[in-house]
């Protein structure tokens, strides 16, 4: 068994990924730093890795900031609204980032509702902000990605035991001492490894950095790699890619060093806080700051795509005869390409979270429970696609499975891939949680090694399971880069009618309607499982 | 210096975690607060260090209010002169141990070499002197409770409060602890306020013991008057073992006796008890049993023999008592024995 999934693997992952490694290194036939050479000479090759960079170290410094400022407010002090303020931003995080940028394209676009308002009132020639530009990335990146920081802040403020600053205020810390001295180091290694997978996932984004970076011209790696690639120039897209994983992997394994000295951290089972710090005459004043930020950052962008989605055209005013139902009708029953997609997506997607949730399965299981070498090869193997952007998974997936790139089979396989770290992460939390003594008494009583699975872990774990699924479903449903790049017709999903219709203004409206429908599908998905347990989101 | 405690009183949601409660602690002195879980000791203690406020009440510190409600004085933990020590040791695991015991100097900014000179001084008061480039996780749990020790120390506190600082050792460590505690108390004479919920620790470190229940004292004494002269039933079984008894006092030819179902026992040392009905508390070593004699008879129904002391159980009528004895003479099972108690205190009920 273990075995047979090692070899999978290899083939799914292993294989694509040597094959870009090897296209990189070769211009015709013969092994040549040729193509390194031009990323470091060519402009437009070396203006994406710096911009690359700059995107990255901003959006991670900004989320950092937002995310543990919050986190703060929320563990430490007698801020109001707290519950408020916790579900509004989670509500930012499991919005997909595509849509909040469709959303502040509609506001602050170049006849967005925003700039139309100041241009009617002010008389003004020039747009109020430059969305299409680094920073507009930045911007929607940061909005979208300090939620992590957030998340893992606030878990580890809540789960520090509060004598630790107990002990601090009787040798007379307080306050900003207080802050900067215990309770930041201690909270120090979770937030800086959430803000590793910012990092992360910022230089990997494609959707967000194509469409507000490409018509302003200004390229990430990820755009550069879809951009060559589409050029045929699949040598460059493989090097642009392999420095791109260069940058994850660091990363990536900056963030498993830090897991392990996050072990000595000392945490409490009690769920007493701290005596919270009273904010005073600030009170008032902080929180409304607060909600304001919450209001346009996710409120305003959510009311607009809901708003527009009801529009007949994109550009009339939003006005009550203006809006109609018909692009629901249009886009759910009418367009066959619609409809069509959305079929195709709902299936890949229950497809490869299935066959995602069974290779996390098998490998947590080995790598959890047992001592068998190669265990530790399944694990890598899987959870390696975390550092893997999504258009150079795809650029591996064409390279190895050129015979399939007709065939829904080949979107479904990098599904898979690119989605099993999630499974793994979720069914390993689940298993972790269970007596391996549950099992061996499985074993006695004379029961084999696959009923003891049906009988007594799969009952166990079967809400971490559950979860794994849905959460795989959830992303992959609306997945961009693979799809965009990966389908043809007939194959096409969600997340290419998002992607081409976002750069067509004639579009919006469209968009809207689809960017609905799947916020309604993740909405409704997280519900089902936020109550089942603990959702890991990638980490 | 002295701590007093006035009407103190402490509410969390529906529960009175400190219930109307007064206290004075003397100079110099180990006082142990010791009760079951849930007690209020704790909160009594967070109180007093100030991390908490209390909702009625006054804390005095020789003559210095520290907190009154009624006169809004809340003098911040940090002033107070208290040092305390947490049950699980609480050392920052992001710094070494030089520079948690240095810490509350730093904030004091207090000068370098004043910090070196202070933390070596606390670290040779609880014997630690070559670690303090270690961090919190590399050392023992009783190397880290000397480390929390000697942080409480190195601000030189009037006051040291200590939550059960040793309920997350092992057996052998709790006790060499103990004397540790004891000779820093002495060497520094430090006022020291020690919670615990074990009656051998209280026992053996503590000076006077205050028995807590529901937010209120029951008691507070020496260890010894305490095992001998409980107040109260709800006393007499938490600090050691104890035969609670119901029965008749009598007096029989000017000497007291006590009915028990029936058999009549003779009974020394109850003081002046007016006759009728009244509960005992009655050690098992109180009760000396003899083949041969007068008065009561009971029937030895099990033997736990255990070397240097013996554990009987024996009825009478339907009352089961505990004997403790040495085994200079050993019953056996059935034997029918005289028994004669050398000591009982009488306890209130508790409500």
């Amino acid at each position: 068994m273990l075995i047979a999934v090692v070899v999978v693997l290899l083939i799914l992952v292993a294989y694509p990924l040597a094959l870009v490694l090897l296209k990189s290194f070769s211009t015709g036939e013969i092994f040549s730093w040729e193509n390194y050479f031009k990323i470091f000479t060519s402009r437009l090759n070396y203006i994406a890795l710096f911009n690359t960079l700059y995107v990255g170290v901003a959006v991670t410094f900004l989320a950092t900031l937002i995310g543990v400022t919050i986190a703060w407010l929320v563990t430490r002090t007698d801020i109001v609204g707290k519950s408020i303020i916790r579900n509004l931003i989670v509500l930012t995080f499991i919005t997909p980032a595509y849509i909040e940028a469709i959303a502040w394209i509609q506001l602050l676009g170049r006849s967005g509702y925003i700039n139309n308002l100041f241009r009617n009132f002010f008389n003004m020639k020039a747009p109020l902000i430059k969305l299409y530009s680094l920073e507009g990335i930045i911007f929607i990146m940061g909005i979208h990605l300090y939620p992590l920081v957030f998340l893992a802040t606030s878990n580890v403020l809540y789960a520090t035991d509060p004598l630790l600053e107990d002990a601090a205020t009787l040798s007379g810390s307080r306050g900003f001492k207080m802050l900067t001295t215990i309770t930041l180091p201690l909270a120090l290694p979770s937030i800086l490894s959430a803000a590793i997978l910012v990092f992360i996932q910022t230089i990997s984004c494609f959707g967000v950095a194509a469409v507000i970076g490409l018509p302003a011209g200004k390229y990430l790696l990820t755009t550069r790699v879809y951009t060559a690639l589409s050029h045929y120039d699949v040598n460059i897209a493989c090097a642009v890619s392999v420095i791109l994983i260069i940058f994850a992997g660091i990363a990536l394994f900056a963030y498993r060093m830090l897991l392990r000295k996050k072990r000595y951290i000392v945490t409490t089972s009690r769920t007493q806080l701290p005596t919270p710090i009273k904010l005073g005459k600030w009170k008032i004043p902080i929180a409304l700051i607060l909600f304001v930020f919450l209001s346009i950052t996710v409120l305003l962008p959510l009311a607009s795509i809901f708003l527009s989605s009801f529009l007949k055209t994109w550009g009339i005013p939003l006005s009550l005869k203006n809006l109609s139902l018909k692009n629901y009708g249009a886009v759910l029953f009418k367009e066959a390409v619609t409809a069509r997609a959305f079929r195709n997506s709902s299936i890949f997607a229950a497809v490869a979270a299935t066959a995602a949730i069974f290779i996390g399965f098998i490998s947590s299981y080995f790598s959890i429970r047992t001592r068998i070498a190669g265990r530790r090869i399944l694990d890598f193997l899987v959870t390696l696609p975390l550092a893997i952007p999504g258009p150079v998974l795809a650029t591996a997936m064409i390279l190895s499975f050129i015979n399939l790139y007709n065939t829904p089979w080949i979107i479904i396989i990098a599904y898979t891939v690119a989605f099993a770290p999630y499974a793994v992460r979720n069914v390993s939390g689940a298993l972790q949680k269970i007596d391996p003594a549950l099992e061996e008494i499985g074993w006695m009583s004379g029961s084999s090694w696959i009923r003891t699975i049906k009988d007594i872990i799969f009952p166990l774990i079967k809400s971490g399971v559950f979860i794994g699924w849905i959460l795989v479903f959830l992303i992959a449903i609306r997945e961009i880069p693979l799809s965009t790049m990966l389908y043809t017709q007939g194959t096409e999903t969600v997340g290419t009618l998002l992607f081409s219709l976002g750069f067509e203004t004639g579009g919006l409206e469209v968009v809207s309607t689809i960017a609905v429908i799947v916020m309604g599908i993740t909405i409704i998905g997280y519900l089902i499982i936020e109550p089942l347990g603990k959702i890991k989101w990638g980490d | 210096m002295k701590v007093r405690l006035e009407n103190l009183a402490k509410q969390f949601g529906k529960i009175l975690a400190v219930n109307n409660l007064n206290l004075t602690v003397r100079k110099n002195e180990l006082l142990a607060v010791i009760g079951p879980s849930g007690c209020g000791k704790t909160t009594l203690l967070r109180l007093i260090a100030g991390l908490e406020a209390p909702d009625r009440g006054t804390i005095y510190l020789e003559n210095k209010i520290l907190f009154s409600k009624e006169k809004g004085i809340f003098v911040p933990p940090y002033r107070r002169k208290v040092g305390m020590v947490f049950q699980n040791y609480t050392l920052w695991p992001h710094m070494d141990i030089f520079h948690n015991i240095a810490y509350p100097l730093k904030i004091k900014r207090a000068k370098r070499n004043t910090v070196k000179r202070e933390v070596e001084r606390a670290l040779s008061l609880v014997r630690l002197n070559h670690i303090t480039k270690r961090y919190p996780h590399e050392i023992s749990g009783g190397e880290q409770q000397r480390v929390a020790l000697a942080r409480a120390l190195v601000m030189n506190p009037e006051i040291l409060l200590l939550d059960e600082p040793l309920s997350n050792l092992d057996a052998k460590l709790r006790e060499e602890m103990r004397f540790e505690i004891k000779r820093i108390q002495k060497e520094t004479k430090l006022t020291v306020i020690y919670v615990t919920h074990d009656q051998n620790e209280a026992m053996a470190i503590a000076d006077r013991i205050a028995v807590m229940r529901d937010g209120s004292l029951i008691q507070v004494d020496t260890p010894r008057k305490i095992y001998n002269y409980p107040k109260t039933e709800f006393v007499a079984r938490f600090i050691g073992r104890t035969n609670l008894i119901s029965c008749q006092v009598k007096e029989i030819g000017g000497k007291k006796v006590i009915e028990l179902d029936g058999v009549v026992i003779k009974i020394d040392g109850i003081g002046d008890i007016p006759a009728g009905k009244r509960m005992f508390s009655i050690r098992p070593e109180d009760i000396k049993l003899t083949r041969k004699g007068e008065g009561g008879v009971g029937e030895i129904k099990s033997i736990i023999y255990l070397g240097n002391i013996v554990n009987y159980k024996l009825s009478i009528g339907s009352t089961d008592l505990e004997v403790q004895t040495t085994p200079a003479e050993v019953f056996e099972v059935g034997e029918r024995v005289y028994l004669n108690i050398c000591h009982a205190t009488p306890v209130d009920q508790c409500p």
